[in-house]
């Protein structure tokens, strides 16, 4: 015979049992990276930095006493499989925000899943912030921490151009990779070089498939260019530099950074190879490259450690937007919070990211340039940062 | 003059990655889109030789060669000999298969991160100034593989009685069985050879560019030249990759850079239509309408 006790116990048994789940539930998040594929140089690094940081602050309790869990998916850099990655996330998974780490070609069926949904998407490490982040008027689901940023980057290039050249009469050799945002890239910085005056010896275009640099390294070199820059993926930029440096080219290069850029500075110790992050480089020792040293080393990455910044400063970002949303946390509440995000980078970055209802990329950029120092024999910092305020 | 040195260089490495595909269509008529997953794979071997020795090419060399022609003859044996009989269909969908295989175990083992062989070396690919052209050290090396490598092949195509065994079974699989010739002992070996080639092609390849999981895109390239010289015809590689390097130096110097990536395909396409079955190559019998 069922008693009241005998009821009462079974029903806090029960609600025990409901609760233990209830207690150990997690913030959801969903990532599609190229993880591999024709790009994964570019941007497995990020999504490793990202991985490496979740997996950290799982083991120190979670954010608000609860797990993130991030299901990580590989898009290859291939739009099919972004569009089929955000479905996934948003309708199987519900995940309370999206985040995208790959090729521009995979942002529109992500951002068109985001505003389906009503989720968040967050462009952590992607290629190229889109311009729907940029204030005044951003899309509310939209946000970036990206590290290159056309205008912006081209600006701080010709910036460096004419420091570095002091003031000397130069003609600048421009290379892209033959796809759209490379192409615009290189443009904005010609048409920026040419306001400023310097004579422009080519602006080339190189298909991603190209066996050999060195055709092109010849007409830049028959274009008598003094200094070099690209606005393409990092190695592409290496390529060509190694063919001009075959061919006897004896002039500068600036080169805009990738995650991995400085291990491979450091294994081209060319002096006259300047690369230009926007981020801080490990040679400095801040103390955030120690802790993410001892992070990677402890869950496993297999970059090196100077190329998981941007997914570490990823993951900072999404657990100060985590802790501002709280618990429970909705795609919504949480699509407010990243509105609030302030984050300190503790040097990675020049400023902090810095969200507001106006402006989901950052108040400014910053760049630094760095170099290979023969005689010390390691890679030294040219120029400090340069701060570009983002409109 | 530096436009014919970049020609030259050019074409030494598109023969060597080329001369694959010939091998591997006249022993066994199938054409291998795993080729340039094989040289990828080559290139990697050679990369993991030259860091374990501290940039030792004497070791390194020779050891990603022998890998790249016990590859080949292990692919033949253990993922194409199986389909003996099969349409040619199936097969090239396997060695579609083997590709997608030996890109994920490329990046397992290797991660996606670019290489750079170069940095690896010995010595600085220094440049040397001929007229008013500049090669470098591994510009001339290029040359010299390539020479030697289809010196080393017409010598044994020709004057050897394996070179005989092998022309048989390439020309009559059936009458050469027929006749003894183990004809899977041949075709393994041309497998063996053609992933050899792969190999060298990606020893110069990944020290002047790099090396990624993705180079398998610059290996597969090179049947442009392949089809143009003739897909049965070993030789015929040699102006077919004269043609395409041509084509592809003078675009690059003197139109669009970006027409490096179309204009192969165009003078492929003008090549096939005036003879198709390759410039050097030989008619094989219609068995399709």
């Amino acid at each position: 015979m069922i008693t009241e006790r005998c009821l009462l116990t079974t029903m806090v048994g029960l609600s025990v049992m409901a609760a233990v789940p209830c207690a150990a539930q997690e913030y959801k998040i969903g990532v599609s990276a190229a993880i591999t594929g024709p790009v994964a140089s570019t941007y497995a690094p990020t999504y490793e930095g990202l991985k490496v940081y979740i997996d950290r602050l799982n083991e120190r309790g979670g954010v608000n006493g609860h797990p993130v869990q991030v299901v990580y998916l590989n898009n290859q850099g291939a739009p099919p499989r972004a569009v089929t990655d955000s479905k996934r996330l948003v309708d199987e998974e519900k995940v309370i925000a999206l985040i995208n780490i790959s090729t521009s070609a995979t942002y529109a069926p992500m951002v068109a899943d985001a505003k389906r949904s009503n989720t968040p998407l967050v462009f952590l490490g992607s290629a190229v912030c889109p311009p729907e982040v940029y204030p005044p008027k951003p899309e509310p689901l939209l946000f970036c921490s990206s590290f290159n940023m056309v205008g912006e980057d081209g600006k701080a290039i010709v910036h460096f151009f004419k420091e570095l050249s002091g003031g000397t009469k130069q003609k600048l050799g421009l290379l892209a990779m033959d796809i759209p945002i490379s192409r615009q890239g290189v443009d904005m910085i010609e048409k920026l070089a040419r306001q400023a005056g310097f004579e422009i010896a080519g602006n080339i275009a190189v298909p991603p498939t190209a066996a050999d640099f060195t055709p092109f390294a010849t007409r830049f070199k028959d274009a008598g260019a003094t200094w070099i820059a690209h606005w393409a993926p990092f190695n592409f930029g290496v390529a060509l530099f190694g063919s001009l440096t075959r061919l006897g080219w004896t002039g500068n290069y600036l080169a805009t950074a990738s995650p991995t850029a400085e291990t491979d500075t450091i294994k081209f110790a060319q002096g006259n190879f300047y690369v230009m992050p926007s981020y801080t480089f490990s040679v400095e020792g801040l103390p955030v490259f120690k802790e993410m040293g001892d992070a990677a080393k402890k869950y496993g990455a297999t970059f090196p450690v100077d190329s998981l910044s941007l997914g570490w400063v990823g993951g900072m970002i999404l657990e100060d937007a985590l802790k501002r949303c709280g618990w429970p946390c909705s795609a919504e509440k949480l699509r407010t919070s990243l509105e609030g995000v302030r984050v300190d980078t503790q040097g990675i970055y020049g400023g902090p990211v810095d969200w507001s209802p106006g402006n989901h990329v950052r108040s400014a950029a910053y760049y630094k340039v760095y170099r290979w120092d023969a005689a010390q024999k390691r890679v030294v910092k040219v120029k400090d940062w340069l701060r570009i305020p983002i409109q | 003059m530096q436009l014919a040195v970049n020609v030259l260089v050019l074409t030494a490495l598109y023969a060597l990655m080329a001369e694959g595909f010939v091998l591997i269509y006249r022993a066994s008529r199938v054409f291998s889109l795993a080729h340039g997953d094989l040289m990828m794979l080559g290139g990697y071997v050679f990369f993991t030789c030259l860091v374990a020795t501290g940039g030792n090419l004497w070791v390194s060399v020779p050891i990603a060669l022998a890998a790249g022609f016990l590859i080949g003859v292990a692919v033949y044996l253990a993922g194409i000999r199986p389909l003996a009989g099969y349409p040619v269909a199936s097969i090239v969908l396997v060695t579609v298969a083997i590709g997608i295989l030996i890109r994920s175990v490329a990046t397992l083992v290797w991660s996606g991160q670019v290489r750079y062989p170069a940095h690896a070396l010995p010595f600085k690919d220094t440049p040397h100034q001929l007229g008013n052209a500049v090669f470098s050290t591994l510009d001339l090396a290029s040359l010299a593989a390539a020479l030697v490598f289809f010196v080393f092949l017409v010598a044994l195509l020709q004057r050897t009685a394996l070179g005989v065994r092998m022309r048989a079974a390439a020309e009559n699989p059936r009458l050469a069985a027929n006749s003894g010739i183990n004809i899977h002992r041949v075709i393994a070996l041309s497998w063996g050879l053609a992933c050899f080639g792969a190999t060298l092609a990606a020893l110069f390849y990944t020290t002047r560019v790099n090396l990624e999981p993705d180079s398998w895109l610059v290996g597969l390239r090179a049947f442009v030249p392949a089809l143009i010289g003739g897909m049965n015809s070993p030789l015929g590689v040699l102006p077919g990759a004269l043609i395409v390097a041509l084509v592809e130096v003078l675009a690059a110097q003197y139109l669009d850079p970006v027409m490096v990536n179309s204009a192969p395909f165009l003078v492929l396409l003008l090549a096939l239509w005036v003879r198709p079955w390759g410039l050097f190559g030989t008619r094989e019998e219609v068995v399709r309408v």
